[in-house]
Formats: C-alpha cells, structure tokens, sequence
C-alpha cells in the first residue's frame, strides 16, 4: 500500500510536470515580439484579407477567435478563461455587457473614419447604447420571410400571418432561436416584441406550440436557406444576407419584409473594459471603418453595411435590392431587440422548450 | 515489482481519467445540486423530473434507444449467423465491408441521409420515377430512428459476430445427435451460448442512444426534443445548473441500463473485438 502511494505522487509529479511544460509550450507559442490585437467575433464575418492588410500597414497583429451564437460569446466572455480587446456582438447583448459594467467607453476621436457610419444605424445603436459610447455598427440588417413565388402568393408574405394560419402546413422554416421565434408570434398577435409580460409570452408560446405541426422543421441560417434553395420547403423566417444568397442561387425565391412589422438587429463592435490594448483595437476600428476595407467586407459578407461611403459608392442596381437595403418605409416601426433580463431569459427558455416538445 | 511496473503502466491513462472523467463528473454533481449563488440545493433534481417538457423528451429518448437497439438486434443476429457459415477469408471482407461507413465522417453520414430522405430527396425522385406514391420520413420520428440505426448498426453486429463465430461447432453437433431439431438446437444450445455477445450489442447501441443529441438535431429539424437535446439547449444558454440536473438524470438512467445488462451479460466472448 506504502508503495502504490510513493507511486502514486511520482505519477502525479510526472503528470504535473508534463502540464507544466504543454503549458509553457502553448504560451509561448502564442507569445511573440509583435503587438497583437486579440478579437472576438462571429464566425466569417471579417474578409480574412482585412488582417493581413491591417498587419501590413500596421504591424498589428489580429488573432481571432470565433463564435456561433451570443450565448455562447457571453460564456466564454465571462468565463475569464480569454482576454479580448475587441469584441463583435448583436445589440441585446451589448445592451446586457453595458449593464454589468463589462465594456469601455471608445474614444472616438481616436476613430476618424467613423465619420463614415451613417446617422440611421448610429440612431439604431442608441436602443442599446443610449449614450453612443460603447458601439461602432459592423453589419445590421432585418428578419422576414424568403419566399418560393412558385408556390406562395405575394400578398401572403406580407403580413406574419401566412406562418400561422395553416395555409401552408408543411412547406415552413422557422428560425431555431427563441428570440427570432417569438418575434413572429408576439408580431403577430400585436405585442410588442421586446415584451416582458408573462401572459403576452405565454399566448406567443401556445401559438408557437400549435404552429409546430405545420412546421417543417425549425433551422437556421444556412440550413434554412439551403432547404428552400432545393425546393423542399416554400417559406422560411430568415435573416437577410441569407435571403439573398438564396435569391442568387436560385431565381424562382424572393424576399420579403411582412408589413406588420420586422425586426432590425445590429451587430457592433465594442471593447472589453478589461482590454490590454483598447489602442490596437481603436486602431482597429478605424481601420474597418475606411471606405475601401468596409467595401472589402461588404462584398465578402453581404449583409447590409452601415458604411455611408461604401453604399454612395455602389449600382442602383444592389441599393434596389430589398434583402440588403430595405426600402425606409419597410422598417419605419421595426423593433430592435432588447435585454429582456434573467428572469425573462429563462422563461423564454422553458415556454421553448414546451412549445417545441 | 511486477506490482510497481503495473501500476506505473496505468499511469497515463491514469492522468488522463482524472482530468477528463472523474473531474468533470464532479463538476456536473456539484453543478446539480447548487444553484447560481453555489448554495446547496435540490432545485435542480426537482425540475428536471417534474418540468412535462423534460419528461416527455425522456419518454421519447427511452422508445427511441429501445427501437433503435431492437432493430439494430434483428438485422443483426441473423446476419452474424449466416456470417459465420461464410470461409474465412470472404468472412473478414464482409466484416469489413459492415465496418466501412464508420470510416466516414459523421457528419456526412447524417448529411446524406437527410439528402436522401428529404421530400424532395433521392428517395422520392425514384419513387416517382418508378410511378409509387412518395413517402414522408424528413424531420420526423422515422429519420432520426433511420440514423440511428444506421450509425449504431456495426456496434451491434460485431460482438455478437465474434461471439457467434468463437461457439464450438461441436456443441451443435452435439445437439443434433442427442435427437433435437434445428429450432430446439437454437432455442436450447445456440441463443443460450450467444446471449453475451447479444447483451454487449445492446449495451453498445442503447447507451450511446439515449445521450445522443446530433442525430436528432441533424435529421428531426429540431422538431423533436431529446434529453440530450435538452441539456444542449440549458448549457448554450449558460443554465449550468439546470443542465446538470438533467445530466445527472440522464447518468441514472445510463448507469441503471449497464447494471441490468452487466449482471445479464456475465460470460465470454460478448466483446467488441475479438
């Protein structure tokens, strides 16, 4: 027994060493002379020729992590496991990275090219970041409905109705995230939908819940599009880049933004007050905010930009295009989602999970 | 020395089960029975089995695992035995042929099924070229139990393969010259001998089954909620705590199908590999 335990230590004390040493091996690999910026991201949604450029005029290096959803940006955030300086999310979550204390104030004047955002997306940001202290826009755009004009009348898809009504059992897509879910149902039964009323959630959820039957199934993104861009379903709740993406792979799908109202969301860049190099990231900023490297992304990721140069610069015929540049009129009374609280959050959760089970 | 020698052999593993086994089922304990200010509770054990939503998903996780391993039993038992009767060598090449789909990724396995099930899939294009009425499988019940089987197929054919193919033949003889047919050889001799690779196979199949989460993910369009899918969704949306209150759930129920099948599945030969 006394000498399995002698052992025992030995193994443990191999076994640290041998942490010990991946460890510095890691550390050490991630350490080198130059200055780097560390950023947080979704996934693909920097042109990846924007970093070698920025580290060619620059000398700044970008390392990058990337994520799916805010939930998961949120727990790692938070986890204290990485240090960022330059984080990109979706408005309701920076509302709630404001509101506990975890982001800096940018210092703008170190942002020239900020000039360049447009006075309708700065006024989108306010939503969340009251002051404009905290935000610079990266991409914004709607949620509505990608049609097949085969199969689905035009005048269906103008109001939410189409998804609930049963006329088209089978053929639907709807978004697999409770926030964009619920937004139909609350939209359409004439609520708001940043509501924190548990009687107006709950009448969304029993809709949700006897929806379900006529949903094909429930996807997002790229799995949505990719099933109508095959044709086997007709009608899906998406985000707009996707619609167009789907419009171009395949003719007979357009786009549409129900008139009883859409939903704008916005994804910024902010930086964490715990930052090493607010610097580099305002360097940063600056850099994503000049004319030719918004251009660059905007031609990578398609969604629509908030740069005001960028869209000066580009064809009527792309500005026409309802998926990327919603005519003003369509998103006059769209909501901006908001941080709803814990308490909310998680009876979104649970009326989610009974309407889908 | 030889005792010394032992032990220091299963010393990788040994760091290796710590760090990634004993420590973080701890973590899913402790998670389970605190709340978010880390103060005991039973909160989380309580909803997990009271919440409807939670216990259907259950109900549908256990009837999905059962059909899965059942069907997955009865394709393969009579195919281990007509393997068996095969010569060597067409034998290993079968094997292998069985084995092959595992080389591929997951993913695209799980892809091409929904390729070819999808309404307007390879399956139904055939079905209509033949002139038949077309079927509905995409996003349902059916096409996660599809998948399934499909995946955990293999797990179930080769212990009882290798269980099958190790049964003395003499035995069977045996049988046969002590005047019983072929049914009663079966039933008395031959089921008796193979029930170890039988158990193994189960074991195999319902285990991974009942915690499996991508496959309905990938091929029921999220329509239908499993526990896995369930626990899924709490740790994506940070409830740490809720999530390993189904975790440990879930481990009950895992830990109770392997005491069940273990004390069955006593015997030799029921293994994976030979």
């Amino acid at each position: 027994m006394k000498k399995l335990s002698l052992i025992g230590k030995r193994t443990v004390a191999v076994s640290a060493a041998f942490v010990l040493v991946i460890t510095l091996c890691l550390s050490l690999a991630g350490c080198s002379s130059k200055p780097t910026l560390y950023l947080f991201n979704y996934g693909d949604y920097i042109c990846p020729d924007v970093y070698d450029l920025f580290e060619e005029e620059t000398g700044i290096r970008v390392v990058y992590d990337e994520y799916a959803a805010p939930e998961d940006m949120y727990a790692k955030f938070t986890s204290g496991t990485a240090q960022y300086d330059l984080i990109c999310t979706s408005d309701y979550m920076l509302e709630k990275l404001i509101g506990e204390d975890r982001l800096q104030p940018i210092n703008f004047a170190n942002i020239p090219n900020y000039k360049n955002i447009a006075q309708a997306q700065k006024d989108i940001c306010k939503s969340f970041d009251p002051q404009q202290q905290y935000s610079v826009p990266h991409f914004w755009g709607t949620v509505g409905i990608l049609y097949n004009t085969e199969k689905v009348k035009k005048e269906d898809v103008q109001s939410w109705k189409c998804l609930f009504d049963g006329s088209y059992a089978g053929e639907i897509i709807m978004p697999n995230s409770e926030r964009d879910a619920f937004f139909t149902a609350l939209t359409y039964l004439g609520y708001d939908a940043n509501t924190k009323n548990a009687e107006e959630l709950q009448k969304a959820a029993d809709l949700l819940a006897a929806q379900k039957a006529d949903v094909q199934a429930y996807l997002l993104d790229e799995a949505a599009r990719v099933k109508l861009e095959a044709g086997n379903a007709d009608i899906a709740v998406i985000y707009n880049g996707e619609a167009y993406l789907a419009m171009e792979n395949n003719p007979a799908l357009d786009y549409a933004i129900p008139a009883d109202g859409t939903c704008v969301w916005m994804d910024a860049f902010a930086v964490p007050a715990n930052a090493a190099n607010a610097a580099y990231a305002e360097q940063f900023l600056d850099f994503l905010c000049r004319e030719d490297i918004a251009t660059m992304n905007f031609e990578y990721i398609y969604y629509s930009t908030p740069n005001q140069a960028v869209v000066d610069a580009l064809d009527d015929e792309i500005l026409d295009v309802e998926a990327i540049f919603p005519a003003e009129e369509s998103i006059k009374n769209a909501a901006v989602f908001r941080y709803l609280g814990e308490e909310t959050e998680v009876l979104y959760s649970t009326l989610w999970k009974t309407a889908k089970s | 020395m030889t005792n010394k020698k032992n032990t220091l052999l299963a010393g990788p593993y040994l760091i290796w089960a710590v760090g990634f086994i004993v420590l973080p089922l701890f973590m899913i304990v402790y998670y389970a029975f605190t709340d978010k200010q880390n103060r005991f509770t039973f909160d989380n054990i309580v909803a997990a089995v009271s919440d409807p939503a939670n216990l259907k998903a259950l109900g549908m996780t256990l009837l999905l695992a059962a059909l899965a391993t059942a069907i997955c039993l009865v394709l393969a038992y009579p195919l281990a035995l007509c393997l068996t009767k095969l010569r060597l060598k067409r034998k290993n090449s079968i094997i292998f042929l069985f084995i092959l789909p595992m080389w591929m990724n997951f993913m695209l396995q799980m892809v091409a099924i929904n390729v070819i099930v999808e309404d307007n899939g390879v399956l139904n294009s055939l079905l209509t070229a033949l002139g038949l009425p077309t079927v509905h499988i995409a996003n349902t019940f059916g096409a996660i139990l599809l998948g399934m089987v499909y995946d955990y197929f293999p797990f179930m054919l080769l212990p009882i393969f290798n269980n099958v193919s190790c049964l003395d033949k003499d035995l069977i003889n045996a049988s046969h010259d002590l005047g019983a047919n072929g049914i009663s050889t079966f039933f008395k001799v031959t089921l008796p001998l193979t029930l170890p690779g039988v158990v193994s196979g189960i074991t195999m199949v319902f285990m991974p089954a009942i915690s499996d989460f991508a496959i309905a993910e990938m091929l029921g369009g999220g329509k239908i909620m499993l526990i896995g899918n369930v626990v899924e969704q709490s740790f994506n949306k940070g409830q740490y705590h809720q999530g390993s209150g189904l975790a440990l759930l879930l481990m009950v129920f895992v830990l109770v199908s392997s005491f069940i099948t273990d004390k069955d599945g006593e015997g030799e030969g029921g293994t994976l590999l030979p």
